[in-house]
């Protein structure tokens, strides 16, 4: 999976993404969202803002950047941004492996359903520790592969058909923040079936 | 949301890391070092090196 045929995965999903996905991962963008502990005036970014549905969850009084690679599923966020008047949201098109913010730039970063899809998620992740303060939550909402070896298995196997539709099964959370010196702060369940998780992890720089 | 000062602040060039101001028309964000133009599409700045105007 390259990031040209990532975008391009999302960029033919835009128009019916919100049908498919948006009732159905709802709740565990809102408790994810919570997890971020926000307080007035905080920085918020979110990763892979996709169609922007997590955006009307944050509180109107701190500001949120949303960024992803897909120009398409922007222009979905970017409507909803309009018809909602989200006053306090800012969209840009850009590569989270390499981020145009300073350093310690945001207070809390969201990455929800984002982590899975993308090429190389450690890059990411040392990218979110960078311009994330410290002490700052990160929070992942995600499917990550199954510790049950059976599952895990079967995981693994499916993964290639997955990547098809533009994510991967077989991504092991713990492999990734062990790798990149995160720790986990809190891990919840979420979702339907809960089948995905909720991280929420203190940044440690 | 348009494209705001405050915004800009805090975005870079992502070639040299260097500032970039808002061009005339309004529908771009320009790195006078690096003579691109990153295009802003729906308000929405595209910060990719691939998808930036090389000015003359």
């Amino acid at each position: 999976m390259n990031i040209e045929s990532v975008e391009k995965v999302y960029s033919n999903y835009s128009g019916v993404y919100d049908l498919i996905f948006g009732k159905l991962f709802e709740s565990g963008r809102e408790r994810g969202i919570e997890l971020l502990e926000l307080t007035e005036d905080d920085n918020i970014l979110e990763v892979g803002v996709g169609t922007g549905l997590s955006l009307p969850f944050y509180p109107r009084n701190c500001r949120i950047m949303g960024v992803d690679l897909s120009g398409k599923m922007l222009e979905e966020a970017e409507k909803k941004v309009r018809e909602n008047r989200f006053n306090n949201v800012k969209l840009i098109k850009m590569d989270a492996t390499k981020m145009e913010f300073e350093d310690n730039s945001f207070d809390s970063i969201m990455a929800a359903y984002f982590i899975s899809t993308v090429p190389e998620p450690v890059k990411v992740v040392h990218e979110l520790k960078r311009v994330c303060r410290k002490g700052g939550r990160i929070v992942f909402l995600n499917h990550f592969m199954s510790r049950n070896r059976f599952i895990a298995g079967f995981e693994k196997v499916i993964s290639p058909l997955c990547c098809r539709i533009g994510f991967r099964t077989d991504l092991n959370l713990y492999e990734l923040l062990d790798e990149t010196a995160l720790k986990i702060n809190t891990e919840e369940k979420a979702n339907l079936l809960n089948y995905w998780k909720i991280v929420q992890c203190i940044n440690n720089k | 949301m348009p494209v705001t000062k405050e915004l800009i602040e805090i975005l870079a060039c992502p070639k040299c890391k260097g500032d970039v101001h808002i061009n005339e028309k309004g529908d771009g964000l320009v790195c006078d070092k690096c003579k691109l133009m990153y295009p802003i599409k729906d308000d929405i700045p595209v910060m990719l090196i691939d998808e930036a105007v090389k000015l003359n």
